[in-house]
């Protein structure tokens, strides 16, 4: 018995040795230049994009850590094929254009170029406090954080907050993170406030009753006066400069980039379709009050997806009212904002009522 | 046994997922698209012919009773050694593909990982030591069966491909079909068993 196990474990060893040898003589590590246009970085053969460029503190978005699934990361590698993971992520146009997710390609020998949007090598990390946190509801906090000199953006960009390894106690349950995670989330104060707000809705699993998310958790727990490291600011969603009338659905915490639009272009002519949950319906409505109260030239309506009587997502909820009482939308522009499946039933509707793809910008939340 | 024989047999009347049934989960996911079940093919026909004869070799010099000293007996742990070895060829074909050409691997870099819990190669291993073959018919039987293999799932894309223009009925449509169309292949090489060489 003895004999048969000391045989195969020296098997096993073998085998492992032999495949650390073939790995070390065929595939060793070696020094990959990293051509960005303007400059130029080194990198290890094997080390993914995201992770050579994230060493360098170029500060790639993203916020699943590395898996794929955020689609944030975006950059142009051209020379590189679609691996299955991006085929999920990214659309057709995209992907014949070169844009791929820089976590899901690895260095090698003779990689050349990557591509990034000018705003990425522009955006910083830095260390601001919370000057304030406003409980929306129980689980929609609002957090103010003091804005750093010189942190130029544009409504409807978004930031990265920072999450480090934690554990905290939420609801009576303790929560464990053991690594970095990047959060994004969309900026909601105007571009010429001193603060820098952000809408947090805790992830919260109503059949067990806990709040599941890693990043929400941790930002529900910290006090005014705690720092957050954030970085940015990202994102290309926003205002065009065009005379048509504007048009918003949003859903959720989807409201950020329009909060942050409006209270940017204070008369501005627009009207919200907003969708969220009878939790935190009073909460948006006040927000959204706060706005008509100081632009007279915008309106709101809100359609409530779990309320017993009007029970209805908000482009079902747009769709009955434009068929009651259809209106030329010929000269509307759409901003869509919200949950991935929202913009997706979103952009069906809008199709159905026959608005024109290229005046249809959206933001998706993922 | 007649070497042309034994290979004519690997790859028609006798083919690994034809009329053995073995590999059947990449054969029904991967015939999607063409050039998808080239590539898979070629993966797993090269990874069969090399563990095949490994396998071979360590079962007469290693496991087979008094094969390394007189009363020790290690044929029962066939199957884990099988396998490791079968997991380590995988990643080391890997690495030196890596090597010899960055654009093939990235042709077969998910296939490759997926071979390792193929039962298919697995299957051969086993079967060419059971059914009791010399190295030199291992290695024919391993390589073509690989080739029967990769010449189903390669038959079955291109029907595929022509289904995927015809309106089917509901129930049918998707993987339903395709079961239906490989029990009709399968049947279709059987008839070659009839063949004499």
């Amino acid at each position: 018995m003895i004999v048969n196990t000391i045989i195969f474990t020296i098997f096993i060893l073998f085998l492992y040795l032999l495949i650390e040898i073939i790995s070390y003589v065929f595939t060793p590590e070696r020094d990959v230049e990293l051509d960005l246009g303007d400059l130029k970085i080194l990198g290890k053969s094997g080390e993914s994009v995201l992770g050579v460029l994230l060493q360098n503190e170029i500060m790639l978005p993203g916020s699943c850590g590395g898996k794929g699934s955020c689609g944030l990361c975006r950059c142009k590698i051209e020379s590189s094929k679609v691996v299955a993971t991006e085929a999920a992520i990214l659309s057709k146009e995209e992907q014949a254009k070169g844009v791929r997710l820089a976590c899901q390609h690895y260095l090698y020998e003779g990689f050349r170029e990557v591509q990034l949007a000018k705003e990425v090598l522009n955006a910083v990390s830095m260390e601001v406090e919370i000057l304030g946190i406003e409980k929306l509801c129980s689980t929609l906090y609002e957090f103010s954080f003091k804005r750093p000199n010189g942190f130029h953006f544009e409504a409807g960009n978004y930031l990265v907050v920072k999450v480090p390894s934690y554990e905290i106690t939420i609801f009576g349950k303790v929560i464990k993170n053991f690594e970095l995670l990047m959060r994004a989330y969309s900026i909601s104060s105007g571009e010429s406030s001193d603060r820098l707000k952000i809408i947090v809705a805790l992830v919260y699993d109503n059949l067990l009753g806990e709040a599941i998310g890693l990043g929400s958790s941790w930002l529900f727990s910290r006090v005014v006066g705690d720092k957050v490291e954030i970085v940015g600011p990202y994102g290309d969603f926003g205002l065009q400069k065009t005379s048509k009338r504007k048009c918003f659905i949003a859903g959720g915490a989807g409201i950020a980039p329009v909060l942050s639009i409006l209270e940017s272009n204070d008369q501005l002519e627009a009207e919200l379709w907003f969708g969220t949950r009878r939790e935190s319906y009073e909460a948006y409505r006040g927000l959204l009050e706060g706005l008509r109260g100081k632009n007279g030239n915008f309106s709101y309506r809100i359609a409530v997806s779990d309320d017993e009587f009007t029970c209805q997502m908000v482009d079902e909820y747009f769709l009955g009212e434009y068929l009651k009482k259809p209106e030329d939308i010929s000269d509307v522009e759409f901003y869509l904002c919200g949950p991935g499946k929202m913009i997706e039933s979103t952009l069906v509707m809008l199709d159905k009522v026959g608005a024109d793809r290229r005046s249809i910008f959206y933001d998706n939340f993922g | 046994m007649d070497l042309v024989e034994l290979a004519f047999q690997s790859i028609f009347s006798e083919n690994v997922v034809l009329s053995l049934f073995l590999g059947l989960c990449p054969f029904i996911a991967q015939s999607r698209k063409m050039s998808t079940s080239f590539w898979l093919g070629v993966s797993v026909m090269l990874v069969m012919s090399i563990t095949g004869p490994i396998n071979w070799f360590l079962t007469h010099y290693l496991l087979q009773a008094d094969a390394l000293y007189a009363g020790l007996n290690l044929y029962f742990l066939r199957f884990l050694i099988f396998i490791a070895v079968i997991a380590a060829v995988v990643q080391i074909t890997e690495k030196v593909i890596l090597r010899l050409s960055a654009s093939l691997h990235s042709q077969l870099g998910i296939f490759l990982p997926l071979l390792t819990v193929n039962c298919a190669i697995f299957g051969i291993s086993l079967f060419a030591v059971e059914r009791g073959y010399s190295l030199l018919e291992t290695v024919i039987f391993s390589s073509f069966s690989g080739f029967g293999w990769l010449l189903a799932c390669v038959v079955l894309s291109a029907i595929r491909m022509k289904i995927d223009e015809d309106s089917l009925p509901e129930g049918l449509s998707g993987n339903g079909i395709v079961f239906i169309i490989s029990g009709l292949m399968a049947m279709a090489f059987m008839a070659f068993s009839g063949v004499r060489i």
